[in-house]
């Protein structure tokens, strides 16, 4: 049965059968009698060579020492018998080669051991940003690897982002001003500084090195280091090379997260965009079916039988409103399309009575029989508008229309017409509602967007105000809203006064 | 491994490359100048050790051993004029209590309780590293290290012909070691591997500031009298006191402290102590 050596077990075997070794070489030269000047004496060779394989620069150097302090005796005993004789020259120099073989071979091995490790340390970090891990999460690995290869009391790598900025594993990272990173980060190649910490420690200092992370002709990033011990014109390369390797990983592991991201959020949008396409197509199913059930309704009770006049007026008056509110309806639906496609809606201004247009709109609400009350107030001197009729009468249906679903009924709706300058006149639709909440107030103008209130039972698709801005900035002029803290609201609308040369005038 | 430190960042360090520059061009030139001062000063302690005129020998230990103990209170404190005068006072005095017969010579270690003294009034002598470690481990390797040199001389003198291995009479004995605690080994530490090896690697890499630091001491006791001057007596020195001295910067970058390394030049001064010539 083969057992297999723990380590530290296959490590004291090795250090057990050096000492024998060189015992044995130590045991046969004394045998041959001729002292350090023995020919056997370059039998240390193979011990010294075998540790520094094994054990690296260290364990190679000690071995030789190790050789030294076996010879040294032997070594003075000759000298003093004899003087300095070329064979004791010859014994000296041979110490002074195993212990330069000791320190040589066993930093060729040292570097090769430290070569391997690096590209396997860099082979699983890629592997392990590669997996998807988060950026901050991917330096912090990066951070942890390059301080276990460069034996290293801290390391540190941050990432240059496209504004100039960096950032580490925390977060977004300040390079204080006169420190190396940012000395490093302006110049143009590294630096290693002794004596590095503010802490002063007798005999010994701390090391800092910093590099930066050039990928192609951009710099990517900087790393830095910290440790007692040099570092060696290798290890600074090493550091580059690594930190150039890591920053790109962490480089691509950041832009794969921002394209998750970008995608996640994309989705996100069309997802919601998708939830308010089939609210709006429910919305206007309802408000489509409304108006349709009591144009079918009252005029199958027409059909059905005779009515007295005033019934029958009274019925068909409830059809006429209510394939006006299907019309209405029909054409915000319509114009909205239309705005959303990019297709210009053609405006033609003309001069336009202020007063008839309220009076013809509060007329319009009168005989639809909303139990509101409409009185209408004109400046003197106010006499025409410069706009389009037909889109000032749905701009002024739309914002009547809307008092009137607010409000509660036998209350007050306000319209009126004061000079807001020498060209603009402001028209005012207010009503005694409970006004508009705070938070509401900035997105009403925006399409879809609908008031919600409990227990409130308006309807509506969110157009009306949408098309009443759209409307009113094509011709000129500017909307606004206005709440009384519960007490109502006020709408104002800004229009051109004075009449000019009439034209058409497009919609954007 | 070496005592760890706090966190530090290397991107966050302070960094003036020109004050860098001109930093580790100046220490060439100031740590040369103050060698060369110290040199001086021992070249001419030599020389009047080497009168053999007692009262002289005594002002050759105190102006040499005085200069390199004054340069390290001078690397920590600026106002060591207030103490390198008295310590080369108290050195002269001590030298002169030494000659009085074999017991005097436990008069050195008052240099020690001097120093302590001197960090009691100024705590800023502790940045020579005049301080415990943090854990025991540096003074055990210390005491393991001075061991096994002292041991490996002993056995090397046993082997070597002109030499042998017992111990003098006591009092000679105790006199030499005391000299080593309170003078030599004290001197060494705190000028070598306090002032030369810590101003070194602060600016140079560590090996160099080794290397420097280890030439430096062996100059030192190369050209000192007490030294035999047969070949292999010198060789010896070479390699024991090259070792001890490299080993003693290992032992003082490792632990930030001068003790671990003093602790094994002691021991090591101990074995030397038995030494004698036929």
């Amino acid at each position: 049965m083969v057992t297999r050596l723990s380590p530290p077990a296959w490590t004291a075997v090795r250090l057990v059968s050096l000492v024998g070794l060189i015992g044995a070489i130590t045991a046969v030269m004394l045998w041959d009698g001729r002292g350090p000047a023995s020919a056997l004496r370059h039998l240390f060779v193979l011990p010294t060579a075998w540790a520094a394989v094994a054990l690296g620069r260290a364990g190679g150097v000690a071995t030789a020492a190790l050789v030294a302090l076996v010879d040294v005796p032997l070594l003075l005993r000759a000298i003093e018998a004899g003087g300095m004789t070329a064979e004791a020259v010859e014994a000296i120099v041979t110490l002074a080669v195993l212990l330069s073989i000791g320190a040589l071979a066993g930093g060729l091995a040292d570097r090769a051991r430290r070569h391997l490790t690096r590209y396997e340390a860099v082979l699983a970090l890629q592997q392990a940003i590669g997996r998807g891990t988060p950026l901050s999460e991917g330096i912090a690995l990066a951070n942890r690897t390059l301080r276990g290869l460069l034996r290293a009391e801290s390391a540190e790598i941050v990432v240059r982002r496209d504004d100039g900025s960096f950032v580490d594993e925390h977060g977004v990272r300040e390079l204080p001003r006169g420190s190396l990173g940012a000395w490093v980060a302006s110049a143009s190649g590294g630096a290693v500084l002794r004596d590095a910490s503010a802490e002063r420690q007798p005999g010994r200092s701390l090391r800092a090195a910093a590099v930066r992370l050039v990928a192609g002709d951009r710099v990517i990033g900087l790393a830095g280091a910290a440790r007692l011990t040099d570092f060696s014109r290798d290890e600074r390369a090493a550091l580059e090379t690594l930190g150039v390797q890591v920053a790109l990983a962490l480089e691509n592991a950041r832009l794969g997260n921002e394209l998750e991201s970008r995608v996640a959020a994309a989705t996100r949008e069309l997802s919601e965009l998708d939830r308010a396409k089939t609210e709006l197509v429910s919305i206007a199913s309802h408000e489509l079916r409304t108006p349709l059930t009591s144009l079918r309704g009252y005029s199958e009770l027409l059909l059905a039988r005779r009515y007295a006049e005033a019934d029958a007026r009274k019925f068909v008056t409830v059809i006429h409103n209510e394939a006006a509110r299907l019309g209405r309806l029909l054409d915000n639906l319509l114009d909205v399309a239309r705005i959303e496609r990019g297709q210009r809606i053609e405006l033609r201004p003309m001069p336009v009575d202020v007063r008839a247009l309220l009076e013809g709109c509060a007329e319009l609400f009168r005989a639809q029989g909303t139990g509101r009350c409409f009185t209408v107030a004109v400046d003197r001197g106010i006499a025409e508008l410069l706009v389009d009729r037909d889109a000032m009468e749905r701009v002024l249906s739309n914002l009547v229309s809307n008092a009137v679903k607010y409000s509660p009924p036998a209350t007050e709706i306000r319209l009126s017409a004061t000079l807001d300058s020498d060209e603009h006149v402001l028209i005012a639709v207010e009503d005694e509602g409970p006004g508009i909440p705070d938070a509401d107030r900035p997105h009403i103008f925006e399409r879809y967007y609908r008031v919600s209130r409990p227990g409130s039972t308006a309807r509506g698709l969110g157009l009306g105000l949408a098309l009443v801005k759209a409307l009113v900035e094509a011709s000129g002029g500017s909307v606004a809203v206005a709440c009384g803290g519960g007490k109502g609201s006020r709408f104002t609308v800004s229009l051109p006064a004075a009449p000019g040369v009439p034209g058409a005038r497009p919609l954007p | 491994m070496p005592m760890p430190l706090r966190p530090f960042s290397a991107l966050d360090a302070p960094y003036d490359p020109l004050a860098a520059a001109a930093r580790r061009r100046a220490l060439p030139r100031a740590m040369l100048g103050a060698l060369a001062a110290i040199g001086s000063l021992f070249v001419v302690a030599v020389w009047l050790e080497l009168t053999r005129h007692e009262w002289l020998r005594v002002v050759g230990l105190a102006v040499g051993h005085g200069a390199l103990l004054t340069a390290a209170v001078a690397r920590t404190i600026p106002e060591w004029p207030r103490y390198g005068g008295g310590l080369v006072i108290l050195l002269l005095a001590v030298g002169v209590t030494a000659r009085q017969g074999p017991w005097g010579a436990v008069a050195y270690l008052a240099m020690p309780l001097a120093l302590l003294s001197v960090l009691g009034r100024d705590r800023r002598l502790a940045a020579l590293g005049i301080c415990l470690p943090l854990t025991w481990l540096p003074l055990a390797a210390g005491a393991g290290f001075g061991a096994l040199l002292g041991g490996h001389l002993l056995i090397s003198a046993s082997l070597t012909v002109g030499y042998h291995v017992g111990l003098p009479p006591v009092s000679r004995y105790l006199a030499a070691v005391a000299y080593d605690v309170g003078v030599n080994v004290l001197s060494a530490e705190c000028f070598f591997r306090g002032v030369v090896f810590d101003a070194y690697q602060r600016r140079r890499p560590v090996l160099l500031a080794l290397a420097v630091s280890t030439g430096a001491a062996l100059a030192r006791y190369l050209v000192d009298p007490a030294l035999p001057r047969s070949v292999e007596a010198m060789a010896g020195a070479v390699l024991y006191l090259g070792a001890l001295s490299a080993a003693s910067c290992g032992l003082f970058w490792w632990s930030g402290s001068l003790l671990p390394g003093a602790l094994a030049g002691v021991l090591f001064f101990l074995a030397y102590r038995a030494v004698g010539a036929w």
